[in-house]
């Protein structure tokens, strides 16, 4: 009796064990820092290196297409600190001047940081803003600018 | 004063109050007098509830823009269809949204209920007016959906509740409407199915927590909580699969999953659900696991809650966060209050848990139950640590580690694949022990026709490891599924003299839960072929001049025209293009890219030519001046499988939640099921 319900729960640890093993390796491959374009500036040259997550505002007027495909270069910015970004795929719809950007990638040799992927929020079409100035209001676009008193 | 439907909302949380304490009175006290004003109150915070959202509908139908919900997130231009979504398009109508649709579910399940357990329904109405009244709360004091718009003497906009002193009422000529991105047919259903599925769990934890009170711990409970656990989890799955739909049409990136956190919050109440519909069988048949279907069903809970969480208060950054806002402290209060009390309140009740019954066997039904919780678990443990590590690593040492999508990839295919082998196993092999010689006979056909179909699958020349694995489980599953249907039917020929087709549809009938179920596994594994087809994908970027063409795995896109034009709410620049399939013409297709006015927004307008086998997936990505214009190519085969076995699993779990026939009832000699091959080896 005890050495069949020994038996089973051997079976079901090392699945249990199995699972745990694929989880923690996994994670370890794949962790990456995500930081603001600030903390990127602070980090020592050695970890600006490896694969990272930065977030920060897309410079208004900053895009410059090459003409080479869907390449472009563009500015970050977060804190007065300013990143350029090289990213060379089909960028989201979400993707306008003053959006919040995440890109993940790492910085090169050449001085900017190649983005693999490119996520992007609108800056304020998703929330509401707290406060409504009605001299903000343009009777063309019908587009309320919220105030920040 | 306020709105009208502001008031209605506090009226609404007095009675939801009042409903948690006569009915816990009402249960201490044996009064049947306060257990049935309970229950009205519930009823009463219902109908308010409905009040409310019903004054919200009229405020956006009717352009009411002095309301600041309506004016944020509705306007004069989008389609009645879309003005009618903006309910829940924010954070405040969404709040709203998921506490009306939780004072309907509680009416049902309360009035349905009333009779069947009498004892069980005070604590059932208080668990569900309980967590009503958090989401009143909400509504109420943190993202009031009523607030208006006034404008001071000083010329400045506000919003408040109720009329500022020296203002007067402000309504913008027009709202700044909903995002384009979320004008989709997809969008506009997919919140509620999937609100549907989150809201839907409160039922099973409030009466997992009364049974517990009450120790009525059989599987009295249980049975009346099945039904009221398939239907949420079937609405979470579909509200996926819809959410997955839209993203691969409105987003343009080729894909449905992201592993976003706002995706895994779906996917985490999912897995332990399903891991609780399954292992209630085992309780059911062998009254087993009693503690582990506790924690499955107040897991599920805490999940949505966590889940409803993540999503609207932005704590861990995500494309989909889009609701930074003051509600987070309140969700951690209620997390907190939610996890304490069902951790203390089953540590309490652990005595009355116990039960004798233990596994016999590793080859055995129950524990092919238990492989399917654990595995599940295992994939909740790795998503529920990849989302949240952001977070705790920021806590903890103040810096964000985020883990890369390959992650939830690396962990979750492998676990997928021992799932699915699990759906072809599980449900066949016998309770307590198996014997070899009755593995043979259940699992030769499936296994041989599995091998046949690796080699074939090799022979096209298929080498990817895990979509042959998966190619491979995904025959042997369909193969012990045919073979189980097809062995029911034959029983049903001989013992009735029905014909074969008659015969299968009796056997669905007559046994709705065991055959529903096998059609929900068919639609997993039609799904699972659908996934597998991700392996299969190619892409490409071409930059055209009209006239010019490329070429992708078999298809021609010859570029042929470039136009602009406008409308009063967008630009849309469109290409035209000729698809040519082995040189054959087959579609025109008009890649093209809109950029609304208000608000400014580009939106990229997929286009496909779809087949079952594959799509072929174009996106204008670029429009330059030139005319020339840079394509993104995407093949992406057997993706249509994807969406397709929704309908498969919807159709299951149809079957599995028809009523069954009231036993004794006229006519109906209770026809008794076909055993499983296996039952008959048990009992001989």
């Amino acid at each position: 009796m005890s050495s069949k319900k020994t038996k089973v729960a051997i079976s079901f640890g090392i699945v249990a064990v199995l699972l745990a093993w694929l989880v923690v390796s996994g994670f370890n491959e794949n962790m990456q820092y995500f930081v603001t374009v600030t903390d990127f500036h602070k980090m020592p040259a050695s970890e600006q290196e490896q694969s990272l997550r930065v977030k920060g505002n897309l410079v208004p007027a900053s895009v410059e297409e090459t003409g080479n495909n869907l390449e472009m270069f563009f500015l970050l910015e977060e804190g007065g600190e300013q990143l350029r970004v090289r990213f060379d795929k089909e960028r989201p719809d979400t993707f306008v001047d003053g959006s919040e950007v995440v890109v993940e990638g790492k910085l090169t040799d050449k001085g900017y940081f190649a983005a693999n992927t490119l996520m992007a929020k609108c800056p304020s079409k998703y929330e509401s803003s707290d406060d409504y100035d009605v001299n903000a209001y343009d009777p063309t676009t019908h587009e309320i600018r919220g105030g920040t008193n | 004063m306020a709105d009208i439907g502001h008031l209605i909302l506090i009226l609404a949380l007095v009675s939801s109050g009042y409903s948690v304490l006569i009915s816990l009175l009402g249960a201490r006290l044996q009064r049947e007098s306060y257990l049935q004003s309970g229950q009205h109150a519930l009823y009463a915070t219902a109908v308010l509830v409905t009040l409310s959202s019903l004054l919200l509908w009229q405020q956006i139908l009717g352009n009411d823009f002095h309301n600041e919900y309506v004016a944020s997130y509705s306007n004069r231009a989008m389609p009645a269809f879309y003005v009618f979504a903006s309910f829940w398009g924010g954070q405040k109508g969404s709040l709203l949204f998921w506490g009306w649709l939780l004072t309907i579910f509680a009416a049902l399940a309360v009035y349905l209920n009333r009779e069947k357990s009498r004892e069980l329904m005070p604590y059932v109405t208080a668990v569900l007016m309980a967590g009503s009244a958090f989401f009143l709360l909400l509504v109420i004091f943190v993202a009031p959906p009523f607030e208006k718009l006034w404008q001071m003497a000083d010329g400045h906009v506000i919003r408040a509740l109720a009329q500022p002193i020296n203002s007067i009422p402000f309504a913008p000529p027009d709202g700044k409407g909903l995002n384009p991105l979320l004008q989709h047919p997809a969008m506009v259903i997919h919140p509620p199915i999937l609100y549907l599925g989150f809201v839907g769990f409160s039922v099973p934890f409030a009466f997992a927590i009364a049974a517990l009170i009450t120790r009525q711990l059989g599987s009295q409970w249980l049975n009346l909580i099945r039904r009221w656990a398939l239907v949420p989890w079937f609405f979470l799955g579909m509200g996926m699969l819809l959410g997955g739909k839209w993203a691969y049409m409105e987003l343009g990136w080729g894909g449905y999953w992201a592993w976003d956190p706002v995706e895994n919050a779906a996917l985490m109440p999912w897995f332990v659900g399903t891991a609780f519909i399954h292992s209630i069988m085992i309780q059911e048949k062998k009254n087993m696991l009693r503690v582990w279907n506790m924690v499955l069903v107040m897991l599920t809970y805490i999940l949505c809650i966590f889940g409803t969480f993540i999503t609207r208060s932005g704590v861990v950054s995500s494309v989909h966060s889009f609701a930074k806002s003051e509600i987070a402290p309140w969700f951690v209060v209620y997390l907190v209050l939610i996890i304490a009390g069902s951790a203390i309140l089953l540590f309490k009740r652990l005595p009355d848990l116990k039960t004798d019954n233990h596994f016999d066997s590793v080859v055995s039904r129950e524990s092919a139950f238990l492989l399917n919780n654990l595995a599940f678990l295992g994939a909740l443990f790795a998503v529920f640590w990849g989302t949240i590590f952001p977070m705790v690593t920021e806590m903890v040492r103040g810096v964000k580690v985020t883990v890369a999508e390959p992650f939830f990839n690396t962990v979750t295919i492998p676990i997928g694949l021992f799932l699915l082998f699990l759906t072809g196993v599980g449900p066949l092999v016998a309770w307590r022990k198996t014997s070899n010689r009755l593995l043979k006979k259940i699992f030769l056909k499936p296994i041989l026709a599995s091998f046949v179909g690796l080699a074939i699958l090799m022979l096209f020349g298929i080498r990817h490891f895990y979509a042959l694995v998966s190619f491979t489980l995904s025959i042997f599953v369909t193969a012990t599924i045919v073979q189980e249907f097809h062995r029911g039917a034959r029983a049903r020929m001989r013992t009735n003299a029905e014909n074969y087709a008659l015969a299968l549809y009796n056997l669905l009938l007559k046994n709705k839960r065991r055959y529903g179920g096998y059609i929900v596994h068919f639609g997993i594994v039609v799904m699972f072929v659908g996934f597998t087809g991700k392996a299969f994908d190619a892409e490409k970027e071409a930059h055209l001049k009209i006239g010019e063409s490329t070429e992708l795995r078999g298809y021609r896109m010859e570029y042929l025209d470039f136009n602009v034009h406008e409308d009063d709410n967008k630009v849309v620049w469109q290409a035209t293009m000729d698809v040519y399939k082995d040189g054959e013409k087959v579609k025109t297709i008009y890649p093209n890219r809109h950029y609304y006015k208000v608000p400014e927004q580009p939106t990229t307008e997929v286009v496909l030519r779809s087949t079952l086998q594959e799509d072929l997936y174009v996106v204008l990505a670029q429009p330059n001046e030139d005319k020339s214009a840079v394509f993104k190519i995407y093949i992406n085969p057997l993706v249509n499988l994807v969406w397709l076995s929704g309908l498969v699993v919807t159709l299951g779990t149809f079957v599995t939640l028809l009523p069954d026939p009231e036993p004794g009832s006229p006519g109906k000699s209770k026809a008794r099921p076909k055993p499983r091959l296996s039952e008959v080896e048990a009992t001989a």
